[in-house]
C-alpha cells in the first residue's frame, strides 16, 4: 500500500474518500495514525503525479490540524507500517505536535557576490577549517564550537537579514539549505498568518534589494525530515 | 548595462516556479519511512539504526579463514575462569569498588574484559 501522511490517530475516521475520488484508509496505532491506500504500485514522478500528490498534502492539511507529508512512493505492508509507528511513536508524535495547526513558507533567495554574479554552491560546513589554524591538535571545545560555526554558516543567506526580520514574529522554526547558487529557507508558521507574512516578506525584500520569491504556503514538508 | 540574470532567477522568475517548489518539497523533503531503530532519552533521539537483518546459517555468513571462532571463544572463556579462580583477576564486586575496570558492575558488564579484547 501507498502511505501519504502521517496524522494523530485522534478525530482521525476510519476511512474517507479525497477530493478526487481516491479512497483513502487510516492506519492507527497508538496516538499516530498514517492516511493509505491500498493501491498497489509506485507511480512514476510525472509532473502530473508529483502536483496531484501534493494537492492530496494541502487537502489532508485542510482536513487535519497537524499532518507529515511522506516522501514521495513511500510503499509498505501494514505490519512494517505499523512497526515503524510504533518505533518511532516518540520522534514522530513530537514533530506532529510541532507542526500543528500550522504551515510552511519558502522563501529562495539568489546569491550574489560582491561583483553581482552568481556565487558557487557553499562548501559543506564539515570542511570549514577550525578556528586558530588547521595544524592545532582540536579539543572538545574546539570541536562543538565548530559545530556551532558550522550551524550559524549553514543558516547565514547573504541580504536575508531584512527579511528575517521583518517575519520573525511569525517563524517558529527555520530551516536553510543552500544549492546551485540559491538559498532556501523555509519557515514554519501559524497557518492564519501566511497572508501577512507574504506580504511582509515581499516588501522587505523589495525594499531591501534582494532577490527572494515567497511561496506557499505549504504542509510542512520541511519539517518532517528528519536528520 | 543590465545586469545578465542568472539560470536561478530565470527559473524562478518563470511559471515553472511552482513546479520547482513542488518537486523540491514532495521528491526532496518530507518524512522517510523505514524499517528505523532509534533510542531516544527525554524525547531526544540519541541512537539512530536502519535495521537490516540477514537471517541465515552462522557459517554462512563466518570468515572461511575462521572455522574455530566457537573453539576459540571458549577457550578464552575458560582462561578467564581459571584466572578468576587463580585470583590474579578481580571479581566483579570488587573491581567495582576499586573503580578497575569501566565494564565492572554494568549490567552484563565483565571484569576482566570481555571475550575477544584479550
Amino acid at each position: 500500500m501507498t502511505v501519504f501522511a502521517i496524522v494523530a490517530s485522534r478525530g482521525a475516521p476510519p476511512s474517507f474518500r479525497s477530493r478526487h475520488g481516491g479512497r483513502l484508509r487510516v492506519v492507527r496505532e497508538h496516538a499516530l495514525a498514517a492516511v493509505v491506500n491500498d493501491r498497489a504500485g509506485v507511480s512514476s514522478p510525472t509532473t502530473a503525479t508529483l502536483r496531484r500528490y501534493d494537492r492530496l498534502m494541502h487537502e489532508l492539511a485542510e482536513r487535519f490540524p497537524a499532518i507529515l507529508p511522506v516522501r514521495f512512493g513511500t510503499q509498505m505492508a501494514e505490519d512494517e507500517l505499523r512497526s515503524i509507528l510504533s518505533s518511532r511513536r516518540t520522534s514522530l508524535g513530537g514533530a506532529l505536535a510541532h507542526v500543528r495547526k500550522r504551515a510552511q513558507m519558502t522563501v529562495r533567495v539568489v546569491r550574489r557576490n560582491a561583483d553581482g554574479e552568481r556565487e558557487g554552491p557553499v562548501p559543506p560546513a564539515s570542511r570549514l577549517p577550525p578556528e586558530g589554524g588547521s595544524d592545532r591538535r582540536l579539543t572538545g571545545r574546539d570541536y562543538l564550537r565548530s559545530r556551532a560555526r558550522a550551524a550559524a554558516a549553514r543558516r547565514a543567506v547573504q541580504g536575508f537579514e531584512p527579511v528575517r526580520r521583518a517575519v520573525a514574529r511569525w517563524v517558529r522554526d527555520e530551516r536553510v539549505e543552500h544549492r546551485a547558487g540559491v538559498s532556501s529557507v523555509y519557515h514554519l508558521i501559524p497557518r492564519s498568518s501566511a497572508d501577512a507574512y507574504r506580504y511582509a516578506a515581499q516588501t522587505s525584500a523589495a525594499s531591501s534589494g534582494v532577490t527572494a520569491i515567497v511561496s506557499g504556503p505549504w504542509p510542512p514538508y520541511a519539517f518532517a525530515a528528519f536528520e | 548595462m543590465p545586469r545578465r540574470r542568472s539560470d536561478a532567477e530565470v527559473v524562478l522568475d518563470s511559471s515553472d516556479a511552482s513546479l520547482l517548489d513542488i518537486v523540491d518539497n514532495v521528491l526532496n523533503k518530507g518524512v522517510v519511512l523505514s524499517g528505523d531503530l532509534t533510542i531516544a532519552l527525554a524525547q531526544v533521539d540519541l541512537i539512530y539504526a536502519r535495521l537490516s537483518l540477514l537471517l541465515c546459517a552462522a557459517d554462512r555468513v563466518l570468515p572461511n579463514e575462521d572455522p574455530d571462532l566457537m573453539e576459540r571463544h571458549h577457550a578464552r572463556r575458560r582462561r578467564r575462569v581459571r584466572l578468576r579462580q587463580s585470583g590474579r583477576v578481580a571479581t566483579r564486586p570488587q573491581a567495582a569498588l576499586s573503580g578497575r575496570s569501566a565494564d565492572a558492575g554494568r549490567p552484563g558488564g565483565h571484569a576482566a574484559g570481555r571475550p575477544g579484547r584479550r
